[in-house]
């Protein structure tokens, strides 16, 4: 309980991540899909009230069941893009790290995909792809793991200094199993202090996708892309854009207050 | 990097002492801190920034001032900007057309309301040989923009350009060249590659195409129009941004030979476009293109000081300087339109009741605008018109024939047909903006019927009979359903709802039949139907002329452009379609297309949703205008606006 | 090593690093399954003759295998060809040219923005550590962040152009670079491209106001993706520095904290935040899209999101290796600088 004394904002945070998270988890077990394809034109953007909490979107649905089951959705999405960005970052980098061979030619893909803006290279992966949640997670995953690698990369190399792992190689423990048994579990402390923020950040990535007209159409919800459709309705409807941008931006925002305690915990180096 | 001794250092962006490296003038420097410096450079930045600050407030002011524009400017909003405006090029973009229809004139033209075309920039016309040659007598003393002399010869430049350019994007491929053989001018079928006839751009395929005659200079202000076959729309075509006449001298003054072989006549090279023209403009028309700016996309036209005045020499444009801005984003055109800040500004349909009131239109039929001095143009029974359409032969996508044909069978077709709430489309998607019609043609169409019967009407029970029937044929009950896919274009939001009420009403009938609504990307959208691929698809499509040919050809003949995808084809309508070509008396051709549509929509290959009733772009966005701009008045050849009829007050 | 051989080798990576580019976006253009190749270098809806098609297909080399292609594309790249956009009607790489200076002013602002907010609010959290000013700067700027960049940018639209104006206030401009009435009455002669560089050049004072005035609110909505980790960074480096034994004996010599603080412990705090200003362009080139499309700044985001809306691959395509291309030039650019600062670098 000292922790959440001194560091309430995280605290905070992280109690209102854990609360969207339940509400996406049962979000699909309360809501039947089937309000996504419940078109009533004579409700149609409708102003909140007693029955539609957050008002009717432009095809006559409930925007709260509509909010609350794309935040099943998003969540899955941005958390899923982040395990796999992690996952993959994580074993190239120990591999460039550890490995002196691999470790040019490794960096340089790297630094290739580190060239290119996030929204940018994602953009162009969606736009070959073509629009679905699975194509911009795989978009936004090509897009985020280099920044994993190299912070592993980072960590590897000093943890390669240390005594322990030159006693265990004499003592004839592979690469290997030295990188996965050894090293990624002792240097994953910037990759614990960068994923938070990331999440929220993937979130805003995808709204921003959805913007720019990369969205999965209004059959999946998901936060950006109701945002993105109800752009064109802003003042006779503001609901539209309210309620979801604002499911995002506390779910970001919760995340970046964890994420910021994170980095402070868990990496100093990044002080400087 | 900072070296921990506390001493001085240079500073690597900015600093005076990096080697090399001299701020480049006007270049911000980043840190103005230097090393030793005296006085505490904390406040030099404090100092600036208030500096910088008042500035900006002036600068606000100033540009809150400058909002304001001169009584004798005009600002317009569009939500899509000019790509080109030379008048061979061209076709879906209004403002394309509206920069065209401003700055170029025609032989015949529209009297302010009228939709009869009356001489123009021509005193007169002959028609003979059954409407296959056309004699023009040219108004004298007209001048171009440039302050060459508008005559025979610049006619005669203007389609021949036309013709022998050949764009794909333009009017070659419709008007002077035709869509079907043997063409509209004589010899600019055969030329033309658009449809595969054409061989080659090479000089011999031009000289045969000048051989041929289609246009004829007989005396400096005497022009003969030689025509393939009897062509009943010429005159309407001619009246259309498509006959605008270009200076030659200025487009000559710009063009260069071609270096790779193609064929050419002096001005203008077979098949290629002319990158000079594709942004600038100099015509006979009121006002003359004075900036094109192609980042922004953002036109400014200024008053033609020279212009002739018209045929009643009365035409004075009274707005000097017109400005088009491309502005991407609604909410910024309605907020500049709410401040004040603009004369014009495009608003989406369904944006609508931002600026008039919602019950006022939909139950009373009153445009009562919301926002203070704005007005509403309609409504009008606007060249646009919405429906949807079953593919009779469903392809796979290697170009082999579905299995499932479900539209083959034309109880299908009035079953789909059936669930189809167009009044419910037409209040809830389009706001009330569409009014219903009988055929593919709007009722201020030539040939127009409104007796005309469609053999189907909202009727669910009617449809789920028709579908439980025909399923027992076509192979899908409850118990064996079938998927069947509805696409739309992912960019056009009206699509997808219309899409998800007929999806929705047909999977509740529960007769076997799965509906799937996809939204495509535009190009996906385009390649689907375009390939046959899909069996249900939403469309909307606008008419350059207020002649029915183009729909006519397109709706009920077998070549005919949506006919085509839809596999379509009714051999008698065909005829009929050749019959009324060419008639040139109105009544009769007008009782030749009744048949012909009634023919059609016995059919029912399509479902008419609605004619589009407000004043604006045909992608749904209605222009709006402040109360201060008057002289508005509605053509249905008009895209966008004639400035020379407006003022400001 | 000298400094000469160092910018070569790091000219030399980094070229590698642009190769590398090429190849995942010539991957992009051409090499995905299921994808036809010809499609992004037709205009749909459009008739074209199968003869059309398949002569079109010789002339891109698409009938090759790929690495043929590849050659014959980068072949074009090098010569400038970068292929045709429709959405632009012109080629690539010149509607990127013409629309970059506007960009660049935009991103330039931003960042410059971003530093002379963030820096004394990084500063103000550091010297009041987990105290109320402390909490309050960071709050606000992960704020900044969390805001979807489109809904940030009506809002400022409503505030500052709109209500401001029904006030009757002064307000600022929610669209376009320039004052189309002002550029009419005092044209400006395009030098450089930067609007603001070109009219105190010719000293055309008005256009100078209202370009300025125009860029405030997209520079600020764009300014705010970067600000939070400027002012993240910045406190930390302040307390490190803080923390140093020079700060204790300038104290002990008995400066007063503010002297302190700006003289000695700034200078040497704010090295960090200069070094991502660098990475933080790169960002706010991809946030330029969307900041571009609201506030319709004709830059290279609006047009490449203009390519999207059109399915116009070759400009995307051709949009991200530009984009790539540049942020290797800024980055060599820090490099080079860095190995003129500081001789450690060259190792």
């Amino acid at each position: 309980m000292t922790w959440v004394r001194r560091n309430k904002l995280a605290a905070a945070g992280l109690l209102i991540f854990v609360a969207i998270v339940v509400v996406g988890a049962i979000a699909p077990l309360a809501i039947s899909a089937s309000v996504v394809r419940n078109v009533q034109f004579a409700d149609k953007l409708t102003a909140p009230d007693a029955t539609h909490w957050f008002g009717t979107d432009d095809y006559g649905r409930d925007l709260f069941s509509m909010v609350l089951l794309a935040a099943n959705l998003d969540l899955r999405a941005a958390l899923s893009v982040v395990v796999a960005a992690v996952a993959i970052g994580v074993v190239i980098g120990a591999l460039a790290g550890f490995i002196e061979r691999l470790d040019e030619p490794l960096m340089r893909v790297t630094d290739v995909f580190l060239s290119i803006p996030s929204l940018v290279l994602a953009m162009a992966i969606a736009s070959v792809l073509g629009r679905s949640i699975q194509n911009l997670s795989i978009a936004l995953v090509f897009v985020s793991w280099p920044i994993y690698c190299r912070l592993m990369r980072g960590q590897v190399l000093i943890e390669k200094r240390k005594p322990y792992v030159r006693a265990l190689t004499t003592l004839g423990v592979g690469h290997m199993r030295m990188i996965f048994r050894h090293i990624i579990p002792n240097t994953l402390a910037p990759v614990v202090a960068r994923a938070p923020a990331d999440v929220g950040l993937i979130l805003i990535t995808m709204a921003a996708l959805s913007y720019i007209g990369f969205g999965p159409g209004p059959y999946v919800p998901e936060w950006g892309s109701l945002v993105a459709a109800g752009q064109a309705y802003i003042f006779q409807a503001p609901w539209l854009v309210v309620f979801p941008g604002a499911a995002i931006f506390i779910t970001s925002l919760s995340l970046n207050l964890v994420g910021d305690w994170a980095r402070d915990a868990f990496d100093p180096r990044l002080r400087s | 990097m900072r070296i921990a001794d506390g001493g001085e250092y240079a500073l690597p962006i900015g600093g005076r002492h990096g080697r090399n490296w001299q701020p480049g003038r006007g270049a911000v420097q980043v840190n103005p801190m230097g090393p030793g410096t005296e006085d505490a450079p904390h406040h030099r930045l404090g100092r600036r920034a208030v500096l910088g600050m008042s500035v900006s407030v002036a600068a606000a002011t100033l540009a809150g001032r400058a909002i304001a524009a001169p009584s004798n400017t005009l600002v317009w909003d569009i939500a899509a900007g000019p790509q080109y405006v030379d008048p061979v090029m061209g076709t879906a973009a209004q403002a394309n057309v509206m920069v065209v229809q401003n700055v170029y004139e025609r032989l015949v033209w529209y009297d302010g309301a009228g939709q009869t075309p009356i001489p123009w920039l021509a005193k007169s016309w002959k028609v003979a040989d059954n409407g296959q040659r056309y004699v023009f007598e040219l108004l004298q003393g007209i001048k171009f923009q440039d302050g060459t002399d508008f005559n025979a010869q610049a006619v005669k430049f203007s389609f021949d350009r036309a013709v022998l350019m050949d764009d794909p994007t333009g009017i070659g491929s419709f008007f002077p060249t035709g869509t079907a053989a043997p063409g509209i001018l004589k010899g600019a079928w055969g030329f033309s590659k658009s449809f595969g006839i054409g061989k080659d751009y090479s000089q011999s395929a031009v000289d045969v195409y000048m051989a041929a005659g289609g246009v004829k200079v007989l005396g400096p202000y005497t022009v003969e129009f030689n025509l393939a076959q009897p062509y009943a729309s010429f005159i309407a075509d001619i009246a259309t941004f498509m006959g605008s006449i270009v200076s030659p001298s200025y487009v000559m003054a710009h063009w260069k030979q071609p270096a790779d072989g193609r064929g050419f006549i002096s001005g203008a090279t077979a098949g290629a476009r002319d990158d000079w023209m594709l942004y600038h403009a100099c015509g006979t028309g009121p006002y003359e293109l004075a900036t094109f700016d192609k980042a922004t996309a953002n036109i400014v036209m200024r008053a033609n000081p020279h212009y002739w005045g018209g045929p009643q020499g009365k035409i004075r444009p009274k707005l000097q300087t017109v400005i088009v801005r491309t502005t991407l984003d609604q909410a910024t055109r309605l907020l500049d339109l709410k401040a004040g800040a603009v004369d014009v500004a495009d608003i989406n349909t369904a944006a609508i009741f931002d600026v008039i009131d919602k019950n006022k239109w939909l139950n009373d039929g009153n445009i009562a605008p919301i926002i203070a001095d704005v007005s509403v143009p309609g409504p009008f029974p606007w060249l646009t018109i919405y429906f949807a359409k079953m593919n009779e032969k469903i392809q796979n996508p290697d170009g082999s024939p579905a299995a499932f044909q479900p539209f083959a069978d034309i109880r299908v077709r009035k079953a789909f047909a059936g669930v189809l709430d167009n009044a419910d489309v037409r209040r809830n998607v389009f706001n009330g903006f569409a009014e219903p019609i009988t055929w593919g043609l709007t009722p201020a169409q030539l040939g127009y019927d409104p007796k005309l019967t469609k053999s189907y009407s909202y009727d669910p029970a009617e449809a789920k009979k028709l579908l439980l029937e025909a399923g027992k044929d076509l192979g899908f009950s409850e118990d064996h359903p079938k998927e069947m896919d509805i696409i739309y274009n992912a960019a056009a939001p009206w699509q997808g709802y219309i899409a998800t009420q007929v999806a929705a009403n047909i999977s509740g009938l529960d007769v076997g039949l799965k509906m799937n609504v996809k939204a495509l990307s535009f190009t996906e959208y385009v390649n689907s139907w375009r390939s046959k691929l899909t069996g249900f698809s939403i469309h909307s499509t606008f008419s350059l002329t207020p002649d029915p040919n183009s729909w006519l050809s397109a709706f009920g003949t077998g070549a005919g452009f949506w006919a085509r995808t839809s596999s379509y084809d009714n051999p008698k309508a065909d005829a009929l379609y050749t019959q009324q070509f060419q008639t040139l008396d109105p009544k009769q051709r007008a009782a030749l297309i009744a048949q012909m549509m009634q023919l059609v929509n016995n059919d029912m290959d399509w479902v008419w949703i609605g004619a589009a009733t407000a004043y604006g772009q045909p992608t749904f966005n209605p222009n709006v205008l402040r109360s201060s701009v008057k002289g508005f008045y509605y053509n249905p050849t008009y895209q966008g606006f004639y400035f020379a009829a407006l003022w400001k007050e | 090593m000298g400094f000469l051989a160092y910018v070569i080798k790091r000219l030399l990576l980094l070229s590698l690093v642009l190769l590398g580019v090429s190849i995942v976006v010539f991957f992009l253009l051409r090499g995905m399954p299921g994808v036809d190749p010809l499609a992004a270098y037709i205009t749909p809806g459009l008739p074209i003759s199968p003869d059309a098609l398949n002569s079109l297909r010789k002339e891109l080399h698409l009938d090759q295998p790929l690495p043929v292609q590849y050659y014959y594309y980068m072949n074009g790249l090098l010569h400038g060809d970068w292929g045709y956009s429709r959405t632009a009607t012109q080629d690539v790489l010149w509607a990127l040219l013409e629309r970059l200076p506007a960009t660049i002013e935009l991103a330039f602002t931003a960042v410059l923005l971003s530093i002379l907010l963030g820096v004394p609010a990084g500063v103000i959290a550091a010297l009041r550590k987990d105290r109320v000013p402390d909490l309050a700067v960071r709050v606000v700027s992960i704020t900044g962040i969390s805001f979807p960049v489109f809904w940030l940018g009506i809002i400022l639209q409503l505030v500052f152009f709109y209500y401001l104006g029904q006030l009757g206030l002064p307000h600022l401009p929610a669209r376009g670079r320039v004052d189309e009435l002002v550029a009419l009455e005092y044209p400006l002669q395009p030098i450089t491209g930067f609007y603001l560089i070109d009219s105190l050049i010719e000293g055309n004072l008005p256009f100078f106001f209202s370009a300025l005035a125009h860029l405030v609110l997209p520079a600020f909505a764009l300014s705010l993706i970067s600000m939070a980790s400027v002012v993240r960074i910045m406190r930390a480096s302040m307390l490190e520095v803080l923390r140093q034994d020079y700060i204790l004996l300038a104290r002990s010599k008995g400066l007063p904290a503010r002297v302190v603080v700006i003289r000695h412990a700034l200078r040497n705090a704010i090295t960090p935040v200069l070094t991502t200003a660098g990475t933080t362009l790169g960002i706010l080139l991809g946030g330029a899209v969307v900041v571009e499309t609201v506030f319709s700044w004709p830059g290279v985001g609006q047009l490449a999101a203009q390519g999207i809306l059109n399915d116009d691959s070759v400009l995307v395509v051709g949009f991200t290796l530009f984009v790539a291309a540049m942020m290797v030039m800024v980055n060599l650019a820090v490099d080079v600088l860095y190995a003129i600062v500081d001789p450690r670098v060259r190792y």
